[in-house]
Parts: C-alpha cells; sequence; structure tokens
C-alpha cells in the first residue's frame, strides 16, 4: 500500500513537472513571437500594435543612451522622417522569473533617419511582465555592438 | 561590473535623488536602491562575495554590446581590482511590475587610458527580481550617453 503510494506520488510529481516544462515552452514562444511582432509591427509604424505590446509604465532606453517613455517611444517609430526597411532579432534568450521573463538577443536595424542612411547592429534586453494570458513589455534596453 | 577594465580609477558610489513611481512602494524602494548601494559598494572593494549574492545566477548584463553571465561578470573583477576606478551612479526612478523592479539611471565612470583621463557616462537600466524577499538583480543593461 506504502509503496503504490509512493509510486501515486512519484508519478503525479513528473506530470506536474511534465506540465510545468510544457507550459514554459508555450510561454517561452509566446514570449519570442511577441519580440518578432514587436519588430514587424515598428517596421510597419503599426501603433495599435505597438500600443497592445508595450505597458503603459514602459521604459526604453535606446542605443544613443536616450531615455522614453511609452508615448515618447511611440512618437520616435511614427516621426515621418524615420523608416524602418528592416528589423530582425536574433539568439534571442528567454528567461523565466515568476510572471516576469528576460529576453536578451541581437538586432540588426536598417533604415532610413532624415534622408540618412543607417545600419544598426546591436544587443537588448527586454523585460516582459506576465498579465493574465497576455505578456506586456515593460522596459527595452539596446545598445551597438561595436566593429572589431 | 560597469567599468572598462583596465583604466584608472577611485571608487566612489552614490545614490542620488529618486522617485518611487508606485504608491506604497517605500519600502521596496529603499531595498532596491540598497541592493543597487550594495552592487556598487561590492565592486568598489572587488568583492566577488558580496557579488555573488547580489547576482541571480541567471543574471544577463549587456554594456556596450557585449553579453555576460553571471561567471563572466565575477572574474573580470580581480581583473578591475588591479586598477582603481571612479564610478558615480545615479539611479533616478525604480518603477516595480509584481515581483520585478526596474532601475533606471545614469553612471559616470573616469577611464584613464595611456595617461589621458577620459569620462564616460552611461544610462542604464537594472533589473530586480524578489525571491523570498531578496532582491537579486536578473539584468543589466547600459547605453553610453554622447559626450
Amino acid at each position: 500500500m506504502k509503496t503504490a503510494l509512493w509510486a501515486l506520488l512519484l508519478l503525479a510529481w513528473m506530470a506536474g513537472n511534465a506540465q510545468k516544462a510544457v507550459s514554459q515552452d508555450a510561454q517561452q514562444d509566446r514570449v519570442l513571437a511577441l519580440e518578432n511582432a514587436w519588430n514587424q509591427a515598428t517596421r510597419q509604424k503599426d501603433l495599435k500594435a505597438l500600443d497592445r505590446l508595450l505597458a503603459e509604465g514602459l521604459i526604453y532606453i535606446n542605443n544613443e543612451g536616450t531615455e522614453m517613455n511609452k508615448a515618447q517611444y511611440l512618437a520616435s517609430v511614427s516621426a515621418p522622417e524615420r523608416r524602418f526597411d528592416h528589423i530582425v532579432s536574433e539568439s534571442m534568450r528567454v528567461q523565466f522569473f515568476g510572471q516576469s521573463a528576460m529576453v536578451v538577443g541581437v538586432f540588426h536595424e536598417k533604415g532610413i533617419i532624415s534622408g540618412k542612411e543607417y545600419l544598426h547592429n546591436g544587443r537588448f534586453i527586454d523585460t516582459w511582465i506576465r498579465r493574465g494570458d497576455s505578456w506586456m513589455c515593460v522596459a527595452s534596453q539596446s545598445t551597438l555592438i561595436r566593429e572589431k | 561590473m560597469r567599468t572598462t577594465g583596465w583604466l584608472l580609477i577611485l571608487v566612489c558610489a552614490g545614490l542620488l535623488r529618486v522617485r518611487a513611481q508606485e504608491g506604497g512602494k517605500g519600502g521596496a524602494t529603499t531595498a532596491v536602491l540598497a541592493q543597487e548601494q550594495a552592487w556598487s559598494d561590492a565592486e568598489s572593494r572587488n568583492d566577488t562575495g558580496a557579488l555573488e549574492q547580489i547576482f541571480d545566477n541567471a543574471l544577463v548584463f549587456i554594456e556596450d554590446g557585449r553579453l555576460a553571465t553571471k561567471g563572466e561578470c565575477l572574474a573580470r573583477v580581480p581583473l578591475a581590482g588591479s586598477h582603481p576606478r571612479q564610478i558615480v551612479a545615479a539611479a533616478t526612478a525604480v518603477h516595480f511590475f509584481g515581483s520585478a523592479a526596474v532601475v533606471v539611471g545614469t553612471y559616470h565612470e573616469l577611464a584613464v587610458k595611456d595617461g589621458k583621463a577620459s569620462p564616460k557616462a552611461w544610462r542604464f537600466i537594472d533589473t530586480w527580481v524578489n525571491k523570498q524577499g531578496r532582491w537579486m538583480l536578473v539584468a543589466a543593461g547600459a547605453s553610453p550617453l554622447p559626450k
């Protein structure tokens, strides 16, 4: 009887862990998908989509060290003198801390600002917070990778 | 780790004007800022034991486009310790999102190379997570400010 009970407990524990792993994988996919959605929304200057991805209290620091809140960030994306031709992220890694997720990765961005072409290769850290079934980005910081 | 390694240096660190972004978070704000201060102090003393307690095992640190893990951050401490350095940090805001706290601020670093002093300034975001009552640094990133 005792053995059966232990076996049952072991099975329940294994099932719980397996479910947790699957759930974490699903959340990881979700957060990575949101990162890619952010790139796409920026490229298309889709402010509605960006509004859904970014928390009201967003803190954004760009690669020039400029700090922006959500409104300032959205204004910088929609600025008419700015065009995004290409934005991709790669080598992304997600780490979960309870209801928070940290994403680090590399980005490549190409576009035009005030008639001048630019190409940025950088590294970023984004902090996402789970709100219900969704995730929202609350902090983002990027710096350029220096050419060697 | 907010350093460029070789270079000059005397250390002082200070946390200046800070405002909590959410009401009723005064105690947590104080605790997070105390950890920021402890981090600066531990850096100045090259105290890897203290840093070990402040950095989460999953820490990711990005400065100047370089990515470092906790182990890499700790490994850099003795190297930095062979040179004095001067770092002045100023946190300007602490934001709370559930069990995570995001600290924003700037820090200034005075570095000397080949006898020439070169000041650098950075804007940072540090992310702390409360784990069983203790705030642990899980992510830190800094972008250089224009000269």
